[in-house]
This record gives structure tokens, C-alpha cells and sequence, in this order.
């Protein structure tokens, strides 16, 4: 025995094992092909889409997996698994053809579909066999949620739609407000929402004065912040702000130091808080060391919105951006 | 038909050193063969060698004109039986089953068991007086008992040869003899017994051939007799003997610390 | 002892019909009402091509794509871990051996985190269990390597070398988990399936696993005979004909697949290879070519009542598998621990 480390027999059975192990994988790949579909060579939890067809009947749309739904007619059975997708739906379609939501929609701190949901006690969706129950004919998923789940209920027949949910601006939220429409059907009062909801953005922004500096806006929750490639930066510039974190080089939501937030020295500050935790949030951001050198920390330019305002991706996000700009310039 | 077992100049390495050095040793079958020398002297080892368990970094072991090498496992088991000194089972198989283990050797990966094998147990329990003790789970048995099962096995593979390494050593009297005159017997019967011991007068009594090792070295191996010497004594074991003779004509030692001069 | 014939005879005659009754009751208890007759009407469909009349859709895929894979997966998952368990007890020659020991379940935490937190398990059903039992045969081989000298392998080094290894994977893990705990999802998806659980399993994770764990029976029950010679004393074995290292090496391997591919769907379930081989050696006396059948049928019927448990201790929660387990055989592993210690000092 020469190899000192690994017999010739050990590396031989070894490689045996990972080959089978990798063929077998292949094999199970090459014949369930709904299972794994087109989704391996990406990267990211999926793609935005935006394309639509006509409106004719029947309706073929992509998913943020790549797989291409095919919508019969008008669904009247949604089940929607993820809190967002729960706000859109409330947002575009008569609340009796929502049958399934999250668990957040019942949560009292988050939800912002509390009212229909506790009227029509629709079924939560993290047990599979619930949502089957309720006889959905159309059932959107998350583009980050469990892939066995998703795959469950793909092998059901019934048509999945995977929705993509990591919204960076916006532009995709009043996007993909048409997008709902198409899916379910409701297309013209979609249309009305996304308006409504461009309108109200637009508003957003005229509160500010014209001949104002470009506020430096930090969103700060400790230990991270949000940094480019998150709607909160999306928002900071569409109120003509600047994001700090953004300009430092942060990407998405990630861990700050104090030092960090003390050298970007941001005028404001937006955090977020649960409900009826308001004040004590504030409190706790003026006493961080590093906010407490800032001017906003100084100037107490602490803005703390409750969860249930600053949390959505979906169209009740319009409601960060109003707060936010009637806290800058109301 | 017996052949001879035969170590010839092998010397044995693990962990860089050398625990034996051209040992040449003949176990020849008709004879009662004692290993024997202090602790660490490399009796086991070369026990294992002989049974093919350790291989040789220089030499060969011969069984026949055969070099143990190019033997299969199974080929050797069925004619070179080695019993170990761990006797240790924490399980509870019977005293059949352990000694129906015997017969692998002889049957396919999964042959039932066949009246051949069944007759080769049977024989062995009786050659060991363990009879008795068919239906007894192993991890009740006393440390006689167990050596004798142990035994059993062994002879249930029906070898020719049979090493022994240190058999006695946790034994009782009653039972420290039953095992040697059990060896004796199998020696008679045409086997080639080798057995590493440490009990002087034992070896005095029961072996034909005595082989002296020391640090790996095989000092002297003849008729017990004459390997049992005062210079053996004095170099090896580091004590003097006063030697006395049994009516039946055997010797008999008394040992003690060597007086410094 | 072995047991006498008619006593195996009689366990295999109560086992068997009572695994069948553990997957029916399994089936048919579930979060929404089925009856037993659906259940047999579905079955019979789906398996025999009766009829579809008077079955709803929504029953059919009720039964056939939710709860029959799971109640499958289950009994996998637990004939793996059982017999896992059988051959590590016997390689050790230690009734309190189980197959954690080798770094194997920790190699393949970590491949399955390592899905969780680049995302890829999102995107599709495979690259978990896939990862997680890469990570499984990575973690022993290197196990294997540190071990094994000139084509020796003593098992007190593989033993130690396991535990080395298992805690410094375990680091790398918990290096991962907190480089990424911004992001909460993650973060409980990875803590669900650490504690084990067998929600939303479908077919592919039913043919991802039973594959390895018939090859793993079929392969410890080929090595079945050395493994009694083994737990001679390697030594024992060898005189006797046994090429120690090989079944060794074997049986390590089979240990590695099948636990490899039990984490692989099931997350860590643990305990199971404990109990299961301890009990059944118990019943049936040590021979393996008993025991290793008798733990895979064991064991299936035990996860298949654990899971069953965990769905409904709680409702609507599920108790996650792993802590199921853990509850249950947590106080029998103590009672066997003391056991052992009393006869030991007898």
C-alpha cells in the first residue's frame, strides 16, 4: 500500500459511489421533468416577468421558474400562499375568490388583509392537503418558498403559478399589479389599481419642495440596513433622496456596524417596528453609539413606521412611500 | 496430511519498528510448541505472523512448500486455526453459534448449514467438554469456559495446525491445565500445536519444542529441556531457578529475583 | 441467543401485518377527513385500475400525491436508519453505537444547509437531497482517510476521527447559518429541517431514497455472516477466513448510503438507528441475518408511528420528526444506558 492516505480500494469504491449517486440524479432529472424543469441554470430566487399575452382565452403565462401556465378561463378559486401575494390579490380581486392564505395574513402585526380574512376565514396554506381541499383553480406560490411544496402541488394539475416576490423597485410592484389582473382575470380593475397606485406615488413626490437639498435617508434596523437593490432604495430615490448605505457600496440587506452609520452621517433614519412598539423602537435608535454621532441621531430625524406599513411588497407599499415623504416634508 | 508451518528469517514491522528480526521457526505438526519470553518479546507477533494475520516486511511464512502469501484467507483459515487471547463477547450468542462460526471457512457466503458441519461442531464440543454448554449465551460463560468455546471454534474448521496465544492466562488451575492437556492431546493427534506462554513450568511439563524470544530476537529453540537453561534464565528473564525433578521425571522450577553480585 | 425459529417466525408473522396497519392508519389520518374506504377505493384505482367512479378528484390526489408518499417515505427513512443502525452496533461491536458516530450526519447537515443558503433548494426539489447526500459521502470519506493506514482501518480511529470530524463540520454549519440569518426564511427553513420532518413529501422523494436503502439492506445482508464474525474481535475473524477490511470498507459504505439517504428526505432524524436495532436485538438474539431485516421493518414501523404522532399531537402544528423521536427514545436510551451500566458492573 503505497497511498498512505486512502487505500486504492477506499478512492476506487468512493468515486463509485459519487458517480452512482450523480447518474442517479441524472436519471431521476431525465424522467420527471416537471419536477425539476428549466430552473437549474439560473441564479436568484427566479425572474421578474412582465410579459403579457392577449387577453383572449386561453391565457398562457410564464413563471418566475421559466414554466410557461396555461389558464383555461377566469379562475375563481385562488389559493395564495405568501403574505404578498395575499395583499395583491385583496388589492385586484372580489375577496370570496381568495380561498387560501398565508399564516401572516392572520396575524394581527403584519397583516394588511385582516378584515376580509377574518370575515371569510379562508383556509391557511402551509398544510398542502388543506389547499387541495378548498378546490383551487389557480394556485401562486412563491418564487423563495419550499420547492417540495411547490413541487406537491404542481403534481396536482392544477395550474401553479410561481410567483417572483423580491421586489427592488417600485416600477415592478405597479408591474405586476397588471400582471395579478391577467392571472385572475380582473384586468380592468387592475388597471385602475396600478393607476391609482402611480397617482399616489406621483403625490408622493410632489410634497417635496423644489429647491430641496437631496436628503441622505437611511434605512437602519440594528445590526443591518438597506443597501442598493432593495425597494426601500428604490423609494430614497424616487423621493430624490440618497441612500447612504447604497452609496457606501451595501448591497441589499446586510450587516452595519456603528462605525459605519456614524461616517455616513444620514439625516434620517426609517426603521420599523411592531405594533404598539413605536416609541420604545425610537428610543433604542437614538441610543445606538452610532447614531447618536449622526445628524439624525442629534436633529432626532428618526423616523419608526409600524410593521405592517414598512414590511409590504405588494401595492399596500404605498404607504412606506407616503409616510416616509409626509415625515420628510409634511 | 500434516505439514510443517514454517517462519522463515521474517522479520515484522509496525509503526517503524522492528518487533521481530529473521526470526526462523519450524511448527511442526505431531509436536507441542512453546513460544515463550518476556513481555514484549514478540510471542504474540509472531504467533500472528505464523497464522498469516500480520504480514512480513521481509521473509516468508511457509505452510508446506507454500508461502502463506499467495494462500487465500479463506484456504488458510481452514487449515491454520489461531486463538486469540481477547476472549472478551458482549453479545449474547450461544456457545453453539460461536462455534458453528468455525465452519465459515468450509461453507458459501450463504449455505445452510450441512451435516458435515454439523458433525465438525459436535466433535469439537465434545473435544473441549463444552457439550454442556450448547445453549449458553456466550457473555454468561466463565473465563475456562470461554476459553475452551474458543477452542471449540477453532477446532470446528478442522486445521491442522493450531496457535494458541496465551490460553491460560486468566485461568484458574483446574482449568489452566484442562487447556494444556486439551493442547497436548491435539498435539498427539497429529496437529502442529504452537502456543505462546508464559508460565515456566507449564511449558516444563507440556512442550516438546521451546523456542526463546527476546526484543525480536529468537534466541535459542530446540527440546524444552535444553532451552530452559540457567543462562536463558539469568539473560532473558532476568531470575535464577532452583530446579527440582518430579517423581515422573519432569522438572520443576523455583524462581527468583537474580542476586546482584 | 438466537432466537428458536418459531420465535422469528412469530415476529415476522406480527410485523409484517402490522407495518401494513401502521401505513393504512398512517394514510388515513391525516389534517382533513378521508375514510378508510376512500383509502382502499384510491388505492385500488391507482394500483390495481379499478374504476374511477364515485371517487372525487380532490380525494384521489389527497390520497395519492400527499399522504400515500409520505406514509412510503416514512417506512424508507426508517428501514435506512434502522439498519444503519444494526450494522453500526455490530461494526463497533457496541450496543450504544448509532449511526451519527462517523461524521456522515453532520456532512450532510451541512450539504443541505449549503442548499438552503445559495438558494438552489428553492428553485427545485432535487439539489437538497442531492447536496445533503454528497455531503454525507464527502464527510466519510474523508472520515475514511484520516483513519486508514496501509489499507487498515482500526475502528477506534474511524470512531474518533468521526467525532473530529462531525464537530468541525458542525462549525462550518453554524459559520453558514450565521452568515446568513438576515434573512429569516432561510434561517427557519434550515432549523425545520435540522429538527427533521417529512411534510410535503412526494413521490421523487419516495424514489430518491427506497433505491439506496433496498441496495443497503441487500448489501449488509450480503456481508451479514462477517458481520457476526466481526463482532468476534477482528482478529477472530480473520483466522476464520474473513477479509476484514474489505467488509469493513463495505459495510462502512452501506452505513454512509444509508444514512446518507435517509437525511437526504427526512432532514436528521435521529434515535431510530439507536432503538430500533437495540430492541429488536433483544427479541431476536444477535445473529445479523435476523437482525438486519428485522431492524429495516422495525424501523419503518416506528417512523411510520412517529410521523404519525407528530401530525397529531398538536394540530394544526406538526411536531417536527426529529424532536418526536427524540422525546421518545431519549428516556429508552436512558434506560438502557443504565442497564447496560448495571450489568457491566455485575
Amino acid at each position: 500500500m503505497s497511498n498512505p492516505w486512502l487505500s486504492a480500494d477506499g478512492t476506487r469504491t468512493l468515486l463509485v459511489l459519487l458517480g452512482s449517486v450523480g447518474l442517479i440524479g441524472a436519471a431521476v432529472n431525465h424522467w420527471s421533468p416537471p419536477l425539476l424543469g428549466p430552473t437549474l441554470a439560473r441564479t436568484g430566487y427566479g425572474r421578474a416577468v412582465t410579459q403579457l399575452g392577449s387577453r383572449a382565452y386561453p391565457r398562457e403565462v410564464v413563471d418566475s421558474d421559466g414554466f410557461s401556465v396555461r389558464i383555461e378561463k377566469p379562475p375563481r378559486r385562488i389559493a395564495s400562499q405568501y403574505w404578498s401575494i395575499d395583499e395583491y390579490l385583496y388589492s385586484i380581486v372580489p375577496a370570496e375568490r381568495v380561498v387560501t392564505v398565508s399564516e401572516s395574513a392572520y396575524l394581527r402585526g403584519i397583516s394588511n388583509v385582516l378584515e376580509p380574512v377574518l370575515r371569510l376565514k379562508p383556509v391557511v396554506a402551509s398544510d398542502p392537503e388543506r389547499v387541495m381541499r378548498a378546490d383551487p383553480d389557480l394556485i401562486l406560490v412563491s418564487s423563495g418558498g419550499r420547492s417540495d411544496y411547490t413541487a406537491l402541488v404542481r403534481s396536482s394539475g392544477i395550474p401553479v403559478y410561481r410567483m417572483f416576490i423580491d421586489f427592488t423597485t417600485l416600477q415592478q410592484i405597479e408591474d405586476y399589479i397588471r400582471l395579478f389582473g391577467y392571472l385572475t382575470g380582473e384586468d380592468d380593475r387592475a388597471e385602475e389599481v396600478a393607476a391609482n397606485f402611480h397617482a399616489e406615488v406621483e403625490h408622493a413626490k410632489s410634497l417635496r419642495p423644489a429647491n430641496a437639498r437631496k436628503p441622505r435617508i437611511l434605512g437602519f434596523g440594528r445590526p443591518y440596513a438597506y443597501g442598493s437593490a432593495t425597494l426601500f432604495d428604490d423609494i430614497v430615490k424616487v423621493l430624490g433622496g440618497v441612500n447612504p448605505a447604497a452609496e457606501a457600496g451595501v448591497r441589499g440587506y446586510d450587516m452595519v456596524n456603528a462605525e459605519q452609520v456614524a461616517r455616513w452621517n444620514p439625516e434620517w433614519i426609517v426603521s420599523s417596528a411592531n405594533e404598539g412598539h413605536v416609541e420604545e423602537t425610537r428610543k433604542k435608535i437614538m441610543e445606538d453609539p452610532g447614531v447618536a454621532l449622526t445628524e439624525a441621531g442629534r436633529k432626532g430625524h428618526i423616523i419608526v413606521l409600524e410593521n405592517r406599513v414598512f414590511l409590504p411588497m405588494s401595492p399596500y407599499a404605498i404607504h412606506r412611500v407616503t409616510a416616509i415623504a409626509e415625515a420628510l416634508w409634511k | 496430511m500434516s505439514v510443517t508451518l514454517e517462519a522463515r528469517d521474517i522479520t515484522v514491522e509496525r509503526g517503524g519498528r522492528q518487533i521481530l528480526r529473521a526470526v526462523n521457526l519450524r511448527v511442526e505438526p505431531g509436536r507441542f510448541t512453546a513460544l515463550i519470553g518476556p513481555n514484549g518479546s514478540g510471542k504474540s507477533t509472531l504467533l500472528k505472523a505464523l497464522a498469516g494475520l500480520w504480514p512480513v516486511s521481509s521473509g516468508e511464512v511457509l505452510f508446506g512448500a507454500q508461502p502463506l502469501q499467495n494462500l487465500k484467507r479463506r484456504e488458510i483459515a481452514k487449515r491454520i486455526a489461531f486463538v486469540p487471547q481477547d476472549t472478551r463477547i458482549d453479545f449474547a450468542f450461544t456457545v453453539d453459534e460461536i462455534v458453528g462460526m468455525g465452519r465459515h471457512p468450509h461453507r458459501g457466503r450463504f449455505a445452510p448449514e450441512t451435516s458435515a458441519d454439523r458433525e465438525a461442531i459436535a466433535a469439537a464440543l465434545k473435544r473441549c467438554d463444552v457439550e454442556d454448554l450448547r445453549q449458553r449465551a456466550a457473555n454468561t460463560l466463565s473465563g475456562g469456559e470461554r476459553q475452551r468455546v474458543l477452542i471449540a471454534r477453532s477446532l470446528a474448521a478442522q486445521p491442522e495446525v493450531v496457535l494458541l496465544d496465551e490460553p491460560t492466562a486468566s485461568l484458574d488451575i483446574e482449568h489452566a491445565i484442562e487447556i494444556l492437556d486439551l493442547c497436548r492431546e491435539l498435539a498427539r493427534d497429529g496437529h502442529a500445536v504452537a502456543v505462546a506462554i508464559h508460565d515456566l513450568n507449564a511449558v516444563a511439563r507440556y512442550a516438546d519444542v521451546a523456542a526463546l524470544i527476546d526484543h525480536g530476537n529468537l534466541i535459542k529453540v530446540g527440546a524444552t529441556e535444553e532451552v530452559l537453561s540457567p543462562s536463558a534464565f539469568n539473560e532473558v528473564f532476568g531470575v535464577q531457578a532452583e530446579v527440582l525433578t518430579v517423581p515422573d521425571g519432569s522438572k520443576l522450577y523455583a524462581f527468583h529475583r537474580l542476586h546482584k553480585e | 441467543m438466537t432466537a428458536p425459529r418459531l420465535r422469528i417466525g412469530l415476529f415476522y408473522g406480527l410485523m409484517m401485518p402490522a407495518l401494513m396497519l401502521a401505513v393504512i392508519a398512517a394514510v388515513a389520518i391525516g389534517s382533513t377527513p378521508l375514510g378508510w374506504q376512500t383509502i382502499v377505493k384510491v388505492l385500488a384505482v391507482k394500483i390495481l385500475g379499478w374504476n374511477q367512479s364515485g371517487i372525487s378528484e380532490t380525494d384521489q390526489l389527497v390520497v395519492w400525491i400527499i399522504r400515500v408518499p409520505r406514509v412510503l417515505v416514512a417506512a424508507a427513512v426508517g428501514a435506512g436508519l434502522g439498519t444503519a443502525g444494526a450494522i453500526m452496533q455490530g461494526l463497533f461491536r457496541n450496543p450504544l453505537a448509532e449511526p451519527g458516530l462517523m461524521g456522515i450526519g453532520p456532512g450532510a447537515a451541512l450539504g443541505g444547509v449549503i442548499a438552503f443558503v445559495t438558494g438552489v433548494s428553492a428553485k427545485s426539489v432535487l439539489p437538497l437531497p442531492f447536496l445533503a447526500m454528497t455531503g454525507a459521502l464527502l464527510a466519510l470519506s474523508l472520515v475514511y482517510a484520516m483513519s486508514t493506514r496501509g489499507g487498515v482501518t482500526p475502528m477506534a480511529t474511524l470512531l474518533l476521527a468521526g467525532v473530529a470530524t462531525g464537530s468541525f463540520v458542525s462549525a462550518l454549519t453554524s459559520l453558514l447559518l450565521t452568515l446568513n440569518i438576515a434573512n429569516w426564511q432561510i434561517a427557519q427553513e434550515v432549523l425545520f429541517w435540522m429538527m427533521g420532518g417529512l411534510d410535503a413529501r412526494t413521490w421523487t422523494h419516495f424514489w430518491i431514497c427506497a433505491p439506496f436503502v433496498v441496495l443497503g439492506l441487500g448489501a449488509a445482508l450480503v456481508e451479514a455472516r462477517s458481520l457476526d464474525l466481526l463482532m468476534q474481535g477482528e482478529e477472530a475473524a480473520a483466522s476464520l477466513g474473513v477479509d476484514v477490511e474489505s467488509a469493513k470498507r463495505t459495510l462502512i459504505v452501506t452505513v454512509a448510503v444509508l444514512t446518507g439517504a435517509s437525511v437526504a428526505v427526512a432532514g436528521m432524524v435521529g434515535f431510530v438507528g439507536l432503538l430500533v436495532p437495540h430492541a429488536i436485538r433483544m427479541l431476536l438474539g444477535p445473529s445479523h441475518r435476523v437482525v438486519l431485516p428485522a431492524s429495516a421493518l422495525g424501523g419503518a414501523s416506528f417512523l411510520i408511528l412517529c410521523d404519525l404522532l407528530a401530525r397529531t399531537i398538536h394540530p394544526p402544528t406538526e411536531i417536527r420528526l426529529g424532536v418526536v423521536t427524540a422525546l421518545c427514545g431519549g428516556p429508552f436510551f436512558l434506560v438502557l444506558l443504565l442497564r447496560h451500566y448495571r450489568e457491566a458492573s455485575v
